[in-house]
């Protein structure tokens, strides 16, 4: 393993906090739009889907040479214009999707505690941080979502813990044979958002020892499970009707629970505790974007992260102003970009693999 | 700062009328504060409120129950669902209740006196509805809920009644206050379709509610007797099951309606006998049935599965109730109910026969 690279152990516990970002966003409303009561299901009739393109992605990895990271690989196998073009295109994305989750970051500040604040401040402030860390070494992002894993499981378990008593089954229970294709249908928002995150780890490290496949596998059907059990506690309390028509049932989930029976109203601080996944995706996604352009412009890592940030920063400032064309980017342009991204690079490695380049 | 946990909504000529109140304080010295103000949204109500007192700022994140005033629930509840769920501060789950007989403003800004108001009433009535068996408490998220899935929900209602506590007498002996003091108090549902009240459930009816519902529990059931006595059955425990009658076609023609209930003896003006006790038992069965009639009739009369009938009948037969050819709610016109109730009464207290 190079210096720079992360442990496969750690690229999974980064994975799964750069997970928590879109999933909050995007994930509990869109399927109980798609699947109604068996939202609870589809991640889990996404979980077969996921383990394929993670194979793929692992049976197309094993042609990389020692060393070789994902642009690199991207050039080897459509050849150095092809490749250099399709980095550079992903690079952009990435450049994209950071300035988006900037102010995506920033509007769940503002719809869920500070409704008159504007989002630059937010969006500058962790641009800054972001670009800070992303300048770095990935094993200090690396070490810092092995941290703060823990921290977000357990604030999470609580919140599904104490969502769980006021869960009505008959929100969830029975499911009729009519709805296993409304689960099927459901299942493009948990893919959408788990192939993301493995599509921006590969950018990030490829380890040299990736391990057996079965652990990955069991890293996927976590990942499955915990978006199943925030399915149960959001379409148990809200019936998927309402979770379909709210922005964030998640947070409005944390701001009607109630602890001990004295604790309550503390949204505030768990909505605080998401600033950490974003602050990752950011960092994650300025550092994917260096390393795609600095392998097309020969140019070092670090100086053009610190202008992806700072270039992200000033797109988030200006992305999704008016309400309609932040739904727009957050609920169709954004997903779709990235999911056709995720199946670009493997189908450019099986190019590669028939071209016999890789 | 003033943390609110009432608030009351009534129409007014200039478009909302909005009533706010606080809970007394800790200390003696802080009384419970009302206001009320006017505006053309819920939004500028609120602000004509803040800029007309003394408070720099009105903290509505721990609002505990939303009053929403007949008048105003007759013009239809969506503007306030709206209001409350895109609310960063108040909270989805926050009960609500629909005032009968009175605008939500009489009852917060008359309810109480200089030491209790309208939240200290409100917190009594949840008390009063976790302890009985015969509703619920209706959140804001759950009327949403029904309402955009079967288009008709359930909102507990309450009534402003004169308290049972009595002005505090002064050292000379006469009342210290002139006027009457009032609380409020659960009256049964109100019944929303679309989203405007669409009529009111009795308080006694309620339990009917409850067992078309789930399941109910203690209530009390005053019933006469064969000697034209007045006695009390409380009811301790029950359930209903549905079975749908289909017709040859496949058409939805009836509702059967099956109802275990167990009741206890309260209060009787006769000595007991194995004999009494069936009457008592046929009392019982009688009673609930016709409790349970009337709320289904007010379903087909008003054309609104409120109880949502539908969803428990697709339970079980969800591939004949899917292949309906019409809509659960039209089908209801001409549905044909059969209520009957298995009764039993468990004990009659400590006493084997009257004292006298």
């Amino acid at each position: 393993m190079r210096k720079q690279d992360l442990s496969a152990p750690e690229l999974r516990a980064l994975g799964a906090v750069l997970l928590l970002a879109p999933v909050m966003r995007l994930y509990p409303a869109r399927t109980a739009a798609l699947a109604g009561q068996a939202a609870w299901l589809s991640p889990l009739l996404a979980l077969p889907v996921l383990l394929v393109y993670g194979w793929l992605l692992r049976y197309l990895l094993a042609g990389r040479l020692p060393g070789e990271d994902a642009p690199a690989l991207l050039r080897r196998a459509l050849g150095e214009r092809a490749g250099g073009a399709a980095a550079f295109v992903i690079g952009l994305f990435f450049l994209f999707y950071a300035a988006f989750t900037l102010r995506s970051g920033a509007q769940r500040f503002i719809t869920t505690i500070f409704p008159q604040a504007k989002p630059t401040p937010f969006v500058l402030s962790m641009g800054a941080l972001a670009a800070l860390a992303a300048a770095g070494p990935i094993r200090a992002l690396g070490r810092c979502g092995k941290v703060i894993l823990p921290l977000l499981l357990l604030a999470l378990g609580f919140v599904l813990l104490a969502a769980l008593p006021s869960v009505r089954v008959d929100n969830l229970l029975p499911l009729r044979p009519r709805d296993a294709l409304s689960a099927l249908r459901g299942t493009s928002p948990s893919i959408d958002a788990v192939a993301l995150v493995l599509f921006v780890s590969l950018f990030l490290s490829m380890p040299e020892e990736p391990g057996r496949f079965a652990a990955g596998a069991g890293w996927i059907a976590l990942l499955c499970l915990q978006l199943s059990l925030l399915g149960i506690a959001l379409v148990g309390n809200f019936g998927a009707e309402l979770t379909a028509s709210l922005q964030r049932p998640f947070f409005y989930l944390v701001r009607n629970l109630v602890f001990f029976q004295d604790v309550e109203r503390v949204e505030a601080l768990v909505v605080a505790l998401w600033v950490f996944p974003d602050f990752l995706l950011v960092s994650c996604s300025l550092f994917a974007c260096a390393r795609c352009l600095s392998a097309v412009l020969k140019r070092p890592e670090r100086p053009l992260a610190a202008l992806g940030g700072a270039a992200a920063a000033l797109l988030g400032c200006f992305l999704g102003r008016s309400a309609g064309s932040y739904t727009a980017l957050s609920e169709r342009i954004v997903p779709l970009v990235g999911m056709s991204l995720a199946l670009l690079l493997p189908l450019c490695l099986l190019l590669g693999r028939w071209r016999k380049k890789i | 700062m003033l943390v609110i946990q009432t608030l009351g909504l009534d129409r007014s000529k200039s478009g909302v009328r909005l009533s706010l109140a606080s809970t007394a304080g800790a200390s003696d010295i802080q009384h419970p504060t009302r206001m009320q103000g006017d505006g053309p949204s819920i939004t500028a109500a609120i602000e004509t409120i803040r800029s007309g007192s003394n408070e720099t700022e009105l903290f509505c994140a721990h609002t505990s129950h939303v009053l929403i005033g007949e008048k105003a629930a007759e013009g239809g509840v969506g503007e306030l669902l709206n209001y409350i769920c895109r609310s960063p501060e108040l909270r989805i789950s926050v009960p609500m209740y629909i005032v009968r007989g009175a605008t939500a403003g009489e009852c917060v800004l008359s309810v109480g006196d200089e030491r209790h108001g309208i939240c200290d009433a409100l917190d009594a009535v949840d008390g009063d509805i976790r302890l009985r068996g015969d509703g619920r408490i209706t959140s804001a998220a759950e009327i949403a809920q029904d309402l955009s899935r079967r288009g008709s929900a359930l909102v507990r209602a309450v009534r402003c009644i004169p308290s049972a506590e009595r002005p505090q007498e002064d050292a000379a002996g006469g009342a210290s206050q002139e006027q009457e003091l009032k609380t409020v108090a659960a009256d049964g549902y109100a019944v929303l379709a679309g989203d405007a009240l669409a009529a009111f459930i009795d308080r006694e009816n309620a339990v009917g509610v409850a067992l078309l519902t789930g399941s109910a529990g203690l209530c009390e059931l005053p019933v006469k007797d064969r000697n034209g006595r007045t006695l009390t059955l409380t009811l301790t425990d029950g359930s209903s099951r549905l079975r749908p009658v289909w017709d040859e076609e496949g058409a939805l023609v009836g509702l059967e309606v099956d109802v275990r209930a167990a009741a206890i003896l309260s209060e009787s003006g006769e000595g007991l006998g194995e004999d009494y006790e069936q009457s008592l038992t046929a009392l019982l069965e009688q009673e609930l049935s016709a409790r349970i009639a009337a709320v289904l009739t007010l379903e087909r009369q008003l054309g609104a599965d409120f109880l949502g009938l539908e969803e428990r009948l697709s339970r079980t037969e969800s591939a004949r109730i899917d292949a309906m050819n019409e809509p659960f709610e039209e089908a209801l016109e001409d549905l044909r109910f059969q209520v009957s109730v298995s009764g039993q009464l468990t004990h009659t207290g400590d006493l084997r026969e009257d004292l006298t």
